[in-house]
């Protein structure tokens, strides 16, 4: 198999998904946020955001707690440090592939502009 | 995607100031710095009562500064956060916030107390206030660039043209830089004020249902 097919499989597809890259964006920027926030910003439905950041919770990328600010009830959702390493990686990985991309296509259209040269 | 998600990363840091509390709270800190230091400096005859003012002034700052941000939970806890979401932000460098604190307090002493040492020295009394007020209008300049906030822009050019305006008033440095803080503090607090009513009225409280 070749390196850049290799790449494109390599990328954490749990991550890739739109509205988890989205969730776990956001999460990178900040200590912690609760559901509230999460769902206004994202506009995800409840039952679509809850079963977005489980599946995030099981595979060990966020943390989620039940708990209190002042009287209010929150739902607090961190990334973990695992999460915060694996999002990294995912932005340097499609970094990567989008920068090898563009190489890619740079020689690709100098070299058939070369070859017209050559024709002509 | 990579702008898109810049984005993203934008949008969450420009939250915190959605509410308008943020300037609200630093707009009427600096008002109450600026009153008092106009006051101080407006005082006549002896100089140990002036030290006595400017100690006092030293201890309120303080101790302001600290109610100031309690009081900032405190309405977000109350306004913002049962409307659009509660938001954390992580401390740059992990450093606890005393000590952080402490070495930015110094920090900005130190170089304030050279700056206007240096500005006294080489250019006369009303450079300092120009060059306070071009200090804090490349902080309101790249609050707005960071956050994608308008309104920090117009603080921006607000803050530089006060300063000029204040510099060229004929007033003496202490006076010149409380009546700027007076200017600074009430245009915070208006737009912040207006902020927080517009998001007030945009955000109804919501029904929380998490399980």
């Amino acid at each position: 198999m070749n390196p850049p097919i290799r790449n494109i499989l390599d990328i954490d597809r749990l991550i890739h998904e739109p509205a988890r890259l989205i969730i776990m964006t956001m999460l990178n920027v900040v200590d912690s946020t609760d559901f509230l926030f999460l769902q206004r910003e994202t506009g995800l439905t409840k039952g679509n955001l809850s079963a977005h950041l489980t599946k995030l919770e099981e595979a060990g990328y966020v943390a989620i707690e039940k708990t209190y600010k002042g009287k209010i009830p929150l739902t607090v959702c961190r990334l973990t440090e695992e999460g915060r390493k694996a999002y990294q990686h995912y932005r340097t990985q499609w970094h990567d592939l989008v920068s090898r991309k563009q190489n890619l296509a740079r020689s690709d259209s100098s070299g058939r502009a070369s070859e017209s040269k050559r024709e002509d | 995607m990579a702008t898109d998600l810049k984005r993203i990363e934008r949008r969450t840091i420009q939250y915190s100031f959605d509410d308008g509390i943020w300037e609200m709270a630093l707009g009427g800190w600096v008002f109450l710095l600026g009153i008092l230091s106009l006051g101080v400096a407006l005082i006549p005859g002896k100089p140990f009562w002036r030290v006595l003012g400017w100690t006092a002034i030293l201890a309120i700052t303080i101790l302001s500064a600290r109610f100031a941000g309690r009081a900032v939970r405190r309405l977000k806890e109350k306004w913002t956060y049962p409307r659009a979401g509660f938001v954390s932000y992580r401390r740059p460098g992990g450093q606890k916030k005393p000590r952080r604190f402490s070495w930015i307090g110094g920090l900005a002493g130190l170089v304030s107390a050279l700056g206007y040492g240096l500005l006294r020295d080489f250019f006369g009394y009303s450079w300092a206030q120009v060059g306070m007020s071009l200090l804090m209008a490349l902080t309101f300049f790249y609050t707005a660039v960071r956050a994608n906030l308008v309104r920090f822009y117009v603080l921006s050019i607000f803050t530089l043209v006060a300063g000029i305006f204040v510099a060229r008033s004929g007033l003496n440095a202490l006076s010149g830089i409380a009546l700027f803080g007076c200017l600074l503090g009430l245009a915070l607090f208006a737009s912040g004020t207006i902020t927080f009513k517009q998001f007030v009225k945009k955000n109804p409280v919501l029904e929380r249902d998490e399980s």
